[in-house]
């Protein structure tokens, strides 16, 4: 048997099963699914960003109640709002540069492969665009809040508070435990995230588009 | 742009003449039978969102093998939905068997699914190529498909060729 053999074979296949399916109800499903689709993204999109404006109504609240003196909080304010800004665009520039499935396999596979590594930079490089802001944006907020309290506490009032231990458990607690491990869970899930998703799609990827290039 | 009634004509016309693209193409991605209709149901889905940008400057043959074949090289990749599969892992042969007209020889269709397993067991791009092959679309065409110059088309149909004939040499030979 030679290769027109198995094109013959091949040509003369049955119409695959359900070819007579109903196409104006397969139609509204798939436009009930496109829609909910395009739904599930937008709420992806808004409550992603939703957390961060979130946290600044929040601060902004609580700089109010500290009046002139919580300056610092517009700091934290603005820091956690240039987190928000730099995502928000981020995502819309990923939006805007996805080619469709309808894009020719090597320019979809080339876009896939120039986002993937920009995704993989951005959770390497998470300290500088996120984990720092956020860390200065925090040290503003506990400068402020010890800068209002120092003014209105009466004397003495730190050094109590550290007699107790109860007290003083929970505050070195927070500050040297609990707020170091959310900024290290921070970076461990996206360097894990890296080697275990990125890395491998990026592998897969550039095997495809070795194939689809022309050996020099 | 077309009005949404457009698109169902459109989608309609289309379905009723190029149904078989997405049999293959599911059928040659998948590893059994179910993850086939779930492919091929991905495929109709992902025609039917890219319809609007369909803007006839190609043939729209060539425009649904595209966006089959990149909803199924996608689909590949997402290890997680194939996963979903292993436990209900059945053969093809059913299948094959249901949709034969029995004018079909037996042979044939013995051929024809060893045929399927030969693509299943090629590289992606290759299996591609030697799908877009075996329907006889052009090397022009393939290009438009894939985005690789009609030289290297050439290159890589003839390694994939190859390949496909060490794949099924021992299935011809037990057949004959």
């Amino acid at each position: 048997m030679n290769w027109n053999d198995w094109e013959f074979i091949w040509k003369r296949q049955p119409p695959p099963v359900g070819a007579s399916a109903d196409v104006a109800q397969l139609a509204a499903t798939f436009e009930a699914k496109r829609q909910r689709m395009g739904r599930a993204l937008l709420v992806r999109d808004i409550s992603e960003s939703s957390a961060g404006v979130l946290v600044c109504v929040f601060l902004a609240l609580f700089w109010r109640r500290m009046g002139p003196d919580g300056w610092p909080m517009g700091l934290a304010i603005a820091l956690t709002l240039g987190v928000i800004v730099f995502f928000c665009l981020e995502r819309l520039r990923a939006h805007r540069g996805r080619l469709g499935p309808e894009a020719p396999i090597a320019a979809r596979i080339a876009r896939q492969l120039a986002e993937l590594r920009r995704m993989r930079r951005l959770h390497y490089n998470i300290i500088p665009w996120y984990l720092a802001p956020l860390g200065v944006s925090w040290a503003l907020v506990v400068f402020a809040a010890l800068r209002v309290a120092a003014r209105h506490a009466p004397p003495g009032y730190f050094m109590d508070l550290m007699r107790n231990p109860a007290t003083a458990a929970f505050i070195i607690g927070y500050f040297v435990v609990a707020v170091p491990l959310c900024f290290w869970g921070a970076w461990f899930v996206n360097r894990r995230a890296v080697l275990k998703q990125i890395d491998p799609r990026i592998e897969e990827l550039e095997k495809l588009q070795r194939e689809l290039t022309p050996p020099a | 742009m077309r009005a949404p009634a457009d698109h169902e004509s459109l989608f309609k016309s289309w379905l009723g003449e190029h149904r078989g693209i997405l049999a293959r193409v599911g059928r040659s991605f998948a590893d059994c039978s179910a993850e086939a209709e779930d492919i091929e149901q991905e495929m109709l889905l992902q025609l039917w969102i890219s319809l609007p940008a369909f803007k006839g400057q190609s043939k729209p043959s060539t425009w649904i093998y595209r966006v089959c074949l990149n909803t199924a090289l996608t689909w590949r990749r997402d290890d997680s939905r194939r996963r979903r599969h292993v436990e209900s892992r059945a053969d093809f042969g059913d299948v094959a068997a249901a949709a034969s007209s029995p004018a079909k020889s037996a042979g044939d269709r013995e051929i024809l699914e060893k045929l399927y397993e030969a693509i299943r067991a090629m590289p992606s791009l290759d299996r591609a190529l030697v799908l877009l092959l075996l329907d006889g679309v052009s090397y022009r065409e393939m290009s438009e498909v894939t985005g690789m110059t009609e030289n290297h088309v050439g290159v890589a149909l003839t390694r994939a060729r190859r390949r496909l004939a060490e794949l099924m040499k021992g299935t011809t030979d037990e057949l004959e």
